[in-house]
């Protein structure tokens, strides 16, 4: 989909601020927005490509309004219910007891647990290898097609249409355009690096962009 | 669109727009612990292991190896995770794998992930939040050095090449920085010190090529720093070691940096660069000891007419080294006449 997280080239964003934060959760909340993270992953839930789509997801504004843990709960949330593991109303009413100050966590131990969902968020990355030969070697000339599904991709919109140089021919990797809705299927991946100025013309202050895509974004260079 | 996506009409960013995340945060923990999907323990498991165990730490130990180590660089840079394992570090090979850029003096690779927040957090633990944010995945790839010089204070000069590697899929990137100069006699161990977290994803450069910051231009290679002769002394006179020393205490180890005081070694770093490129044939420590001084003065530790007027009377012999010897008779006594009634005649030292 061509959603506003597809920022690359983007301007008008302004400074990036450079705070550096001691702590990697700035607040608690935030590292049990990754613990439900890990749930999902390793439960079988979602799988990473879903679960980055359903960030993809949120409306512009949302996504820019929101910190990047909060698109984190917002995106798992979303999935949770989606996938029938949590009732909506449930979670809406808990949402609003918690933001009334009436519940809490409870306190549950399960020591084996952690080591289940690692192993299920392995699972999740498993893919089906491809039956074709990559179609592309290092040093072939490819042009990114324009790919406008509705989807996931992982195709950033600033190579659609530009030419590059496969710079390495990476293997099969899971295809996230498919795996992120429930085909677990791969595809060759390559490295394709591009001229600064083919991408943004003489403004680009970069000299190349490597990318790595795979084979359903490319065409050979006609 | 799947067929998850149109069958609820539960709307997660409209509860976002009214509740805030922490709220919402909770409501997932608690419900999931009670469908068994996650535990008290198993929280507290997952958050320790990403605010203590990993880290750029490892990160900064495969750097120094491949310093130190010619055969392990290659292997790095043929197969970054194979050769990161080699170190016991765990990359967890079914969720990543990791490739090692590296910079030299005419190139400055950047890793950015334009589309979320991909990273090589096996090596360098979760990123930080600016690597996040849109401000810098949106630069990132069409303006590093505007991005570099306004943000994170680093001009590159115009004859570096800015590769920049966008990072789509499980495949993620580091940056293997140049060994900087200055630390040629350093063994692998406390070279770690020396490695930067920003340096291995690329808004740091350890090495020469970016202006410092009066304004010289520091293309110097550690090459030249090499040729100096392992069979002389390090230091040749007692000024060459309390210039090191000075240096050293400013920024990594002294009184100044206890009471919080100090400053980054680069900031040094980048002076003594900049010195070597203005006057190549001047003696090293000499080269030094201006860097040492325009650090102090730009740094604001000093005051330009305190200096000037110091070093008058050291010139002069109204002050000398005996001060610096601890129980030194002849040693200056601060707030006594600076002319010439310290009960003895000193002459000129």
């Amino acid at each position: 989909m061509d959603g506003i997280h597809d920022v690359g080239g983007m301007d008008g964003f302004g400074p990036v601020d450079t705070t550096e934060h001691p702590d990697t959760f700035h607040e608690p909340w935030e590292g049990v927005a990754y613990a439900t993270f890990v749930a999902g992953l390793g439960s079988g839930t979602f799988g990473i490509d879903a679960f980055r789509h359903s960030i993809e997801r949120m409306p512009p504004r949302d996504y820019l309004d929101a910190s990047y843990y909060d698109r984190w709960v917002t995106a798992i949330t979303r999935l949770f219910v989606e996938r029938g593991v949590l009732d909506p109303d449930a979670v809406e009413e808990r949402v609003r007891a918690f933001a009334d100050g009436e519940a809490s966590a409870p306190d549950r131990s399960d020591p084996e647990l952690l080591g289940e969902l690692s192993a299920g968020v392995n699972e999740a990355y498993d893919s089906d290898a491809s039956d074709s030969e990559p179609a592309f070697d290092v040093g072939d000339r490819v042009v990114v097609r324009n790919h406008t599904l509705s989807g996931h991709t992982r195709c950033p919109s600033y190579v659609r249409r530009a030419t590059g140089t496969v710079a390495a021919v990476r293997g099969d990797h899971t295809y996230p355009d498919a795996a992120a809705h429930g085909d677990e299927r791969s595809e060759p991946l390559y490295n394709v690096r591009f001229d600064a100025d083919e991408l943004w013309g003489e403004r680009a202050t970069s000299d190349t962009v490597s990318v790595d895509l795979w084979e359903p974004y490319l065409r050979p260079e006609r | 669109m799947d067929d998850h996506e149109e069958a609820t009409e539960f709307d997660a960013d409209a509860l976002r727009r009214e509740y805030d995340p922490e709220a919402r945060a909770r409501a997932l923990q608690s419900l999931l612990v009670e469908k068994e999907l996650l535990s008290t323990d198993t929280v507290d498991r997952i958050v320790s292991t990403y605010e203590e165990e990993i880290g750029p730490l490892n990160g900064a130990r495969v750097v120094a190896r491949a310093w130190t180590d010619d055969a392990f660089r290659d292997r790095l840079l043929e197969d970054g995770t194979e050769a990161i394992e080699s170190m016991d570090i765990d990359v967890d090979t079914e969720t990543m794998d990791v490739e090692v850029k590296a910079n030299d003096p005419t190139t400055h690779n950047l890793v950015v992930c334009t589309l979320c927040s991909c990273y090589p957090w096996a090596v360098l633990g979760l990123p930080p939040t600016w690597y996040k944010t849109p401000e810098y995945r949106s630069r990132a790839v069409r303006d590093p050095r505007g991005l570099l010089r306004e943000d994170f204070d680093l001009d590159l000069d115009d004859d570096v090449e800015v590769q920049v590697w966008d990072s789509t899929s499980e495949l993620r990137y580091m940056v293997l920085p140049e060994r900087p100069p200055g630390t040629e006699g350093l063994d692998e161990s406390a070279l770690v010190e020396h490695v930067t977290r920003n340096a291995m994803i690329g808004v740091d450069r350890l090495g020469g090529g970016y202006a410092a910051s009066d304004g010289g231009t520091a293309t110097t290679s550690p090459d030249q720093l090499a040729d100096l002769d392992p069979d002389r002394p390090t230091f040749e006179a007692p000024w060459q070691a309390r210039s090191f020393a000075l240096a050293v205490a400013l920024t990594e180890a002294g009184p100044a940096v206890e009471a919080g005081d100090g400053r980054p070694w680069k900031t040094f770093q980048r002076r003594l660069v900049a010195e070597i490129d203005r006057d190549e044939s001047a003696p090293y420590y000499e080269q030094w000891l201006a860097a040492l001084e325009r650090f102090v003065l730009e740094e604001g530790l000093l005051e330009e007419i305190a200096v000037t007027d110091r070093t008058d009377e050291f010139a002069a012999g109204d002050r000398t080294a005996h001060e610096f010897v601890d129980g030194d008779p002849h040693g200056h006594v601060e707030g006594s006449d600076h002319g010439h009634d310290h009960g003895h005649d000193h002459g000129h030292h």
